[in-house]
């Protein structure tokens, strides 16, 4: 009995500790939930008026706003006599590596409202992984509610050709079958998007899982060999990707030279 | 390697149980000394052969001074022992300084004078066991201590892994009578060993490398920041250096005891220190005392008058600044605490200090709180110059305190710092109420059981999911 009640002390004081921790890890922005949630249409959304952090390639305290963009934002009505620039990019255009004040996209709405004398809303719809096809998608499905007087979409090397998602198991993504670009649905029967659907509520709310999902990855691309013997461990070469601009030359001139994309993302 | 890499943990599964598994002293230390220097070179083997040369030239000089009747001998084979010992510190750690500080002069004045630069790396650690394998040989000299009998018990006390890289730097006296009988742990030195890991790697892990991201991005690029984001970026440098370096304390003491070995304790809560005398007594206490014994005491310490006093405290925290880095910033650094120490040892008079908060009614605790709060406003100031890359970015950041201007994220910046503040004081407030640092076994066994292990997830995801960031002290 005594051994009993000491175990369910145990079990109480780890899970009261945990979720006690879990709190400041949130508070001191160690680790935030997950900022996303998985739309079966856009595919990866932010929740709106989420805030997190970002250091690994910078340093980024933002968020998302009430609309489920990043940046301060704009509601879709546009104020009258306002200049609306939106941005469609990847995570080159996104800058989870700066704060939004240091984002061109704060000095483009400065100096555009100096020269045309009239303010300037220059709003953030970029994405990380984004290719072409799929900044397209998210212009016509999300983005292009904001009615702007001007859509740019920042393209380089990488994202000419298809992007084959890290995670297809979670999203709908864009592929070549027989010539032709098609939206693969496959997705929405996995087991993964199943656990992630019962898993959402404790991701979005507590850090500690999303950080266990993050462990997850670094055991699935074979990164735990590094971590786990630092110099011991052998460097495995990889068959160098063809690059993306090979790529999309390699297309059938019937996909490469289509004026829409096919796909729904 | 590092403390907070997998791949030590990975070391220590191979060690530990080897060690355990060993029956006799001589092939228990032979072990430790094989681990020891792995442990070492796994940074770069040649370093090992710098860690061998201190090793023998100390080993010898110790019998030989202990074996010459002549005093002049004797104070030559201690010369000898400095030279090659500060030598080797003095080419590897602050030659470039020198050369670079001699340049800069020059130039100041019109002329151009070009120098040798070597192109070396600063060896993990030297200055931690150069004074470490010094005052082996300076307490044979003041006949304090035998020399001992044993290279392998003498190469282990040197390079012992658990404290050679950054401490607590440990005097042959306490260190060497315990590898001489080295054995299996006693059952609560492997609870309060356990313990002491546990609370160091979540002090090193959690505290000071998450908020070491934010001050290396801010100290980095100081010029993108406002007011209220560099002086919370200064916090959490407070924050990070300490908790980085009591976290790696403790995970120090914590391995030896695993290993049967008692180490010295280097913090005391220092941020709880209601004066500077006070914070000195509680931080880095293996340095200070150092700096003590061997330098304070030999220039004559107290005892030739307050000037001279002053003088010598001044001199002797200089020193220790150079000791942390060559470059003059650490010396203004030391030279503020040498300051700060000589003007309240002015004020004290005869007076002596209390070591810690009594309690004599709320009016007690106010006054406490604000001499507590008043000593860490001083030493934050010297942190500056610590972290700073130089002394234009010291006054940049002095320079955006005295011309606020607020920031958008300033609330976020404070609520970040405040985060980290509160968790490292509730840490030292138990620490010091419970005036001890594995107070975990003061509480119910599934108490401590439960936290343990809630604490012990969180570093392993961290640690899996995140950069291993380098002690801050590795680079002395």
């Amino acid at each position: 009995m005594r051994r009993l009640l000491g175990m369910a002390v145990f079990l109480a004081t780890l899970v009261v500790g945990l979720l006690v921790l879990d709190g400041w890890l949130q508070l001191a922005e160690i680790a935030t939930p997950l900022e996303n949630r998985a739309d079966p249409d856009l595919g990866p959304v932010y929740r709106p008026g989420v805030r997190f952090s970002r250091f690994s390639e910078g340093f980024f305290l933002g968020g998302a706003n009430a609309w489920g963009y990043l940046g301060a934002g704009a509601p879709p009505e546009r104020e009258a006599g306002t200049y609306r620039v939106l941005l469609l990019g990847d995570s080159f255009v996104l800058g989870h590596t700066v704060f939004e004040r240091h984002h061109f996209k704060t000095v483009l709405a400065r100096e555009l409202g100096r020269r045309l004398g009239r303010p300037v809303e220059v709003l953030n719809f970029a994405r990380a992984d984004y290719c072409l096809w799929n900044m397209h998608q998210h212009y016509v499905d999300f983005a292009s509610r904001w009615n702007p007087d001007l859509a740019l979409f920042f393209l380089a090397d990488g994202d000419l050709a298809p992007a084959y998602p890290a995670d297809p198991q979670m999203y709908p993504y864009t592929e070549l079958v027989d010539g032709e670009l098609r939206t693969n649905d496959d997705f929405r029967t996995s087991a993964k998007r199943r656990t992630y659907l019962r898993l959402e509520p404790l991701l979005t709310h507590l850090a500690l899982p999303r950080m266990g999902f993050n462990l997850l990855k670094v055991i699935d691309t074979g990164q735990w060999r590094t971590l786990l013997l630092g110099k011991f461990s052998r460097r495995r070469t990889r068959t160098p990707r063809p690059s993306s601009w090979a790529r999309f030359r390699a297309l059938p001139d019937a996909v490469r030279l289509a004026p829409a994309p096919c796909c729904r993302r | 390697m590092f403390f907070n890499s997998f791949v030590f943990v990975l070391f220590l599964a191979v060690v530990l149980p080897v060690y355990y598994g060993l029956r006799s002293q001589r092939t228990r230390a032979l072990w430790l000394l094989t681990a020891s220097y792995v442990f070492y070179g796994y940074w770069d083997w040649r370093f090992c052969s710098l860690l061998l040369l201190s090793t023998l030239v100390d080993f010898y000089v110790g019998r030989a001074v202990h074996a010459a009747a002549d005093a002049d001998r004797r104070r030559r084979l201690l010369w000898l022992s400095c030279v090659v010992n500060l030598g080797i510190l003095a080419v590897f750690k602050y030659f470039n300084f020198f050369i670079g500080s001699v340049q800069e002069t020059a130039a100041h004045l019109g002329w151009t004078v070009d120098f040798l630069h070597l192109n070396i790396i600063l060896p993990v650690g030297i200055s931690f066991y150069t004074f470490q394998t010094m005052s082996y040989t300076i307490d044979i000299y003041r006949r304090r201590l035998e020399p001992t009998e044993s290279l392998v018990d003498f190469a282990l006390f040197v390079s012992f892994f658990p404290q050679l890289v950054a401490g607590p730097i440990e005097r042959a006296r306490n260190l060497l009578p315990q590898i001489a009988r080295l054995g299996r742990p006693t059952r609560t030195q492997v609870r309060e060993g356990l313990t002491l890991l546990v609370i160091g790697y979540f002090k090193k892990v959690l505290i000071g490398d998450a908020a070491g991201r934010i001050v290396d991005q801010v100290f980095g690029r100081h010029d993108l920041y406002a007011s209220p984001e560099l002086l919370a970026a200064l916090v959490l440098f407070a924050i990070q250096i300490y908790a980085d370096f009591s976290g790696y304390s403790n995970i120090a003491r914590g391995l030896a005891k695993l290993l049967g070995v008692e180490l010295m304790k280097n913090f005391e809560q220092p941020y709880l220190s209601a004066n500077i005398t006070e914070f000195w007594r509680r931080w880095h206490i293996s340095l200070s005392s150092w700096l003590r014994d061997y330098l304070y005491i030999a220039l004559g310490g107290n005892r030739r008058g307050h000037r001279r006093t002053y003088v010598n405290l001044m001199a002797t925290m200089l020193l220790g600044g150079l000791w942390h880095g060559a470059a003059w910033t650490f010396v203004v650094w030391g030279g503020l605490h040498g300051l700060y120490l000589a003007v309240h040892k002015m004020l004290l008079g005869e007076r002596k200090i209390a070591d810690r908060f009594t309690w004599q009614g709320p009016g007690s605790l106010v006054r406490w709180l604000a001499a507590v709060a008043g000593t860490n406003l001083l030493v934050l100031l010297t942190w500056l110059f610590f972290r700073a890359r130089n002394f234009d970015q010291a006054w940049d950041f002095l320079t955006a305190f005295v011309h606020w201007q607020g920031s958008a994220l300033g609330p976020r910046f404070a609520g970040i710092t405040l985060s980290f503040l509160a968790i490292l004081m509730l840490l030292d407030g138990l620490e010091y109420g419970f005036r001890s640092h594995v107070w975990p076994l003061r509480l119910p066994r599934p108490v401590a059981g439960g936290l343990g292990v809630a604490a012990t997830i969180l570093v392993v995801l961290y640690m899996a999911t995140t950069e291993p960031m380098p002690f801050v002290y590795f680079q002395f």
